[in-house]
């Protein structure tokens, strides 16, 4: 684990104990893989929605392993009863006690940029902010946020089209 | 054949023409068929194999039911979206490592194909010069450090070429670095034709 990885009881601004959790784990009568599917698709929802936040990325694109998610997805919407998220792009490992790092999760990203930003630092700023909102949501330890650029726009957004002569 | 047979209590039996057979003697079939009809089987409730059986398949029956309930609709626009993820995982080639700010966050990588594009529509841009293939590497640099092999094709006559080279030289390096956030350890240019305009 990294030395800066929360464990999911921090304390907050007002000093007040704020403790977080997977939402797997508040499920009563679960089988422990209904947690384990509700944990990776809340995961990979909040990294979605913190990777599509960051200025720069212009699209999550999914891979093909990503397509065949019908039963994860119907564990989610049973299970919470809430719409299921937008994770395409986002692959989610959850990590238990017998992993070197110990429990936690892996994510996978695939993304594509725009913008004037460097696609090196959009990436960065995308696992910054992923590990930030995964461990503030679920308190869960973030072993890795791997990025893979796919695809850059050729002009950045907004400035004036570039062609050849 | 009775492919298992005798079992006094504790199991059933698989007929090979009659069926699976409980340990009372009814067909497990019967009592599918008495379930799904919703009717009374042979053996009443006090039966423990028949009661066991009916549990089983119940639940069976509920979990089946629930499948063909389920709506299966496919989203719109999925074909294309199979699509575009296939065309996006040939297009995708070799990747390259991305210099990271934190590299305990884990590996940051862009695709090769995706620098050929935006190295090649850069130099379009300079006139008389057409991009061919590119071709870029990262075999033994630093991480963002990567060598670029690209082949060209120019416009006769052209200014002189160490001058146009250092002109293309610069748009690369300044393009791999304000758009990928790569630094040019080497670029090897090849010109491989040439064209007039009439």
């Amino acid at each position: 684990m990294r030395p800066d990885d929360r464990t999911g009881a921090d304390r907050d601004d007002t000093g007040a104990r704020a403790v977080s959790a997977p939402l797997g784990a508040s499920l009563p009568g679960a089988s422990a893989r209904t947690r384990e599917a509700v944990n990776a698709v809340q995961v990979a929802g909040l990294a979605a929605d913190a990777a599509r936040a960051v200025p720069g990325v212009a699209a999550l694109q999914p891979r093909l392993r990503h397509l065949p998610r019908h039963w994860t997805t119907r564990v989610w919407a049973q299970a919470t009863g809430r719409p299921v998220p937008d994770t395409a792009g986002v692959t989610v490992r959850l990590h238990g006690s017998e992993h070197p790092e110990g429990p936690g999760v892996a994510i996978e990203i695939t993304l594509a940029t725009g913008g004037p930003a460097p696609a090196a630092a959009v990436v960065a700023a995308v696992q910054r902010r992923v590990a930030e909102a995964v461990r503030g949501e679920t308190g869960l330890p973030v072993h890795e946020v791997a990025v893979l650029v796919c695809d850059i726009a050729v002009a950045p957004a907004g400035s004036p089209s570039v062609g050849p002569p | 054949m009775a492919v298992n047979s005798g079992f006094p209590n504790g199991g059933a039996s698989l007929d090979g023409g009659a069926g699976y057979r409980l340990p009372c003697g009814v067909d497990a079939d019967a009592v599918w068929e008495d379930l799904h009809q919703e009717r009374a089987g042979a053996h009443d409730d006090s039966c423990a194999d028949c009661a066991g059986a009916r549990a089983g398949l119940g639940r069976l029956m509920a979990a089946t039911r629930l499948l063909v309930q389920d709506p299966v609709e496919p989203p719109p626009g999925l074909l294309s979206s199979i699509m575009s993820t296939v065309r996006m995982e040939f297009r995708r080639g070799e990747t390259l490592p991305l210099a990271a700010d934190d590299p305990g966050l884990g590996p940051a990588q862009v695709s090769e194909a995706a620098v050929a594009v935006v190295l090649r529509f850069a130099v379009d841009t300079v006139p008389g010069v057409r991009a061919r293939s590119c071709r870029i590497t990262a075999e033994g640099g630093p991480p963002g450090s990567v060598d670029v092999r690209l082949s060209l094709s120019l416009r006769y006559p052209q200014p002189p070429e160490d001058e146009l080279f250092d002109r293309i030289r610069t748009l690369i390096h300044r393009t791999l670095s304000d758009r990928v956030g790569l630094r040019a350890a080497v670029i090897d240019l090849a010109v491989v034709d040439v064209w007039t305009e009439r």
